[in-house]
């Protein structure tokens, strides 16, 4: 064999040679291996399906700090019945629709003054929250007509959000809903004497094991401080003025993320049910496996099944910040992190809160605020609302309420394209785990900027009213659904 | 999958160094061929550009291959600019060493 040259191909060519190809077909190797890893499902945020903890792999220690993140700037007092929207809402609603068939208390034709006591203060220190309120129950109606035009299209991710919503209501509820007082229910169903634990980091270290094995992927303990238990009802009791029972000590903070292309597909594709139910599952068992110990419990359960505001819980358990989107972003999950608790008195150490730069992040980044369909979030430099002594960021429940009446959804089952888009909530694919690694340990921030500039002149977002339906939008989805939740693929729709 | 996670998985990596050592190997004597005159400095660069060009590839094609068509577009449109860029001017330092040397 020659060569160029004319000389005859020796074993030096040869080696040259295969040098080349070797580089080029490493290369292709490794462009190959890049693509795998893109589309792995192990690496759809927290579901790398590993039951021991694996995928709360974030070095918390690191980051820890003594203060929470959230700042205190004025008296502290606590969260009230009446201003989570689904109370206030609720009690609109039984207003409106008489449990036992009576005629209607209030219509939609009065104002605040025709309400009853509390709701009249709340509505008349909130105004323009009744017109929202009025204005999300118009647009429910008009999405129950749209139902009948959009059921085909949506009826899988309707059919698997009403399957993950089964087990949340009714006699069959798993956990079941407290019955009585704190002080009995929380001790129901103990046959013995609290064993006695080696020490609370014994304590700790268990649950925590426990809690993975029975699928959380984050878990944290945090105290439970008076300031963030709500007030003016307690479930078991009712409507009621109350302190925090003695017996709440600690909280066992769990964490897991939505399923990842339903997650990715919302509004109309998503749902909240799927994790809703898996973390009904986890606290409901891990009640069940304190009390087999002795130990008083009581689980803390989405959608509505509080007694505690979850978020600041979750910091203080050091799984996470608050976003700009007013829900918890942690390290492993971002944005797609759903909490629930369960208070006990079992000796347990706390973990510590952590910052990793989310406050600043967000300050730049505004990507939730400019793809929010409602406008419910805030796109200020800076925090600008003080809630209950405490500056930090807030949605507008409100408007966020009347997009869930809005997007072409059987019914109001929530949007979470503030979840999807959140940078933080990205695949822990080596890509987007090494970028917010980096960014994590980077003080000066010129990491997350240019993280940023990439993000938002890279990829594509619908914006938004394009998530509403027409007129107003198109029914747009933040990305493409995945092939089991589109009807067309496995049904005849002719 | 099973058999990807217990066998390909493992034979894929070892190919792969395999390459990158036939590659290393070779690269010397391409180096003398060229008439470069390698120092350990110029060796560290060459490597970096490469695992620099390895990485751009790699992480344009994951968010191709997690559905981010378009991102990953873009981000091998970017960096294989700034690798051509780098490696033209990496390609100049090491040769302008050379022809100096050489005079
Ligand atoms: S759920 Fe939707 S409407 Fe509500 S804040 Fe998030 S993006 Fe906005
Ligand atoms: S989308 Fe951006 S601004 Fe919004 S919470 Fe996530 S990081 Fe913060």
């Amino acid at each position: 064999m020659a060569d160029r040259s004319g000389k005859k191909f020796n074993r030096r060519d040869f080696i040259k040679y295969s040098g080349l190809a070797g580089a080029a077909l490493s290369l292709g190797g490794i462009a190959g291996a890049g693509y795998l890893s893109g589309r792995n499902k192990a690496t759809h945020t927290g579901w790398g399906r590993d039951a021991y903890g694996g995928n709360q792999y974030f070095n918390r220690a690191a980051f820890r700090v003594h203060r929470p993140t959230y700042q205190k700037v004025g008296p502290v007092r606590r969260i009230t019945y009446l201003e989570n929207i689904f109370n206030r809402n609720g009690e609109l609603y039984r207003l409106m629709f008489p449990r036992d068939g009576s005629s209607p208390q209030w219509t939609l034709k009065q104002g605040v003054s025709d309400l009853p006591g509390p709701l009249r203060d709340y509505y008349q220190s909130h105004p323009g929250s009744l017109q929202e309120f009025k204005k999300a129950f118009r647009r429910g109606q008009q999405q129950k007509k749209n139902w009948k035009k959009y059921k085909t299209r949506y009826l899988l991710a309707s059919a698997w959000s009403a399957a993950h919503e089964s087990p949340l209501h009714g006699k069959g509820a798993f956990p079941s809903e407290p019955e009585g007082p704190p002080e009995e229910s929380d001790f129901k169903g103990i046959t013995t004497e609290a064993y006695s634990l080696k020490s609370p980091g014994h304590g700790s270290r268990l649950i925590k094991k426990i809690a993975h094995t029975f699928g959380a992927t984050l878990v944290g303990i945090a105290p439970v401080r008076e300031q963030w238990v709500y007030q003016g009802y307690l479930r078991g009791v009712g409507k009621t003025q109350f302190n925090k029972p003695p017996h709440w000590k600690h909280a066992v903070v769990v964490a897991i993320p939505h399923e990842w292309d339903s997650l990715y597909a919302n509004p109309v594709y998503g749902t909240s049910y799927d994790a809703y139910s898996m973390l009904n599952f986890i606290a409901g068992k891990l009640e069940v496996f304190l009390k087999h110990l002795g130990y008083a419990a009581r689980p803390h359960v989405p959608p509505t099944d509080y007694d505690i505001a979850m978020p600041p819980l979750a910091i203080d358990a050091g799984l996470g910040e608050q976003g700009r989107h007013g829900i918890l972003i942690t390290p492993e999950l971002g944005a797609n992190t759903r909490l629930a608790a369960v208070t006990t008195n079992m000796p347990l150490e706390e973990d510590h809160p952590i910052d990793f730069g989310v406050a600043e992040f967000c300050r730049k980044c505004k990507i939730c605020a400019d793809q929010c369909p409602s406008g419910a979030i805030s796109s200020a430099e800076k925090p600008p609302d003080v809630i209950r002594g405490y500056r930090r960021w807030a949605i507008n429940q409100d408007k966020c309420f009347t997009i869930w009446n809005t997007v072409a959804t059987q019914h109001p089952r929530g949007c979470r394209v503030c979840l999807a888009v959140c940078p933080y909530s990205r695949k822990n694919n080596w890509v987007h785990r090494l970028a917010k690694d980096v960014d994590a340990y980077d003080p000066t921030g010129t990491f997350s900027s240019a993280m940023l500039t990439m993000q938002k002149s890279f990829f594509s977002y619908p914006g938004g009213a394009q998530y509403l339906p027409p007129p107003n939008g198109t029914n747009a989805v933040y990305q493409k659904p995945p092939q089991w939740l589109k009807t067309e693929e496995w049904f005849n729709l002719d | 999958m099973f058999i990807i996670d217990l066998f390909l998985k493992p034979v894929f990596w070892i190919i792969m160094g395999m390459l990158y050592l036939i590659m290393i190997y070779s690269a010397r004597y391409w180096a003398q061929d060229l008439n470069l005159q390698m120092n350990w400095w110029k060796w560290l660069l060459s490597a970096a550009w490469f695992i620099l060009l390895s990485l751009s590839l790699a992480g344009g094609m994951t968010l191709i291959g997690e559905g981010e068509t378009q991102a990953g577009l873009y981000f091998l449109g970017l960096f294989l600019l700034i690798d051509i860029i780098l490696g033209v001017g990496l390609w100049r330092l090491i040769t302008m060493k050379s022809k100096k040397k050489r005079v």
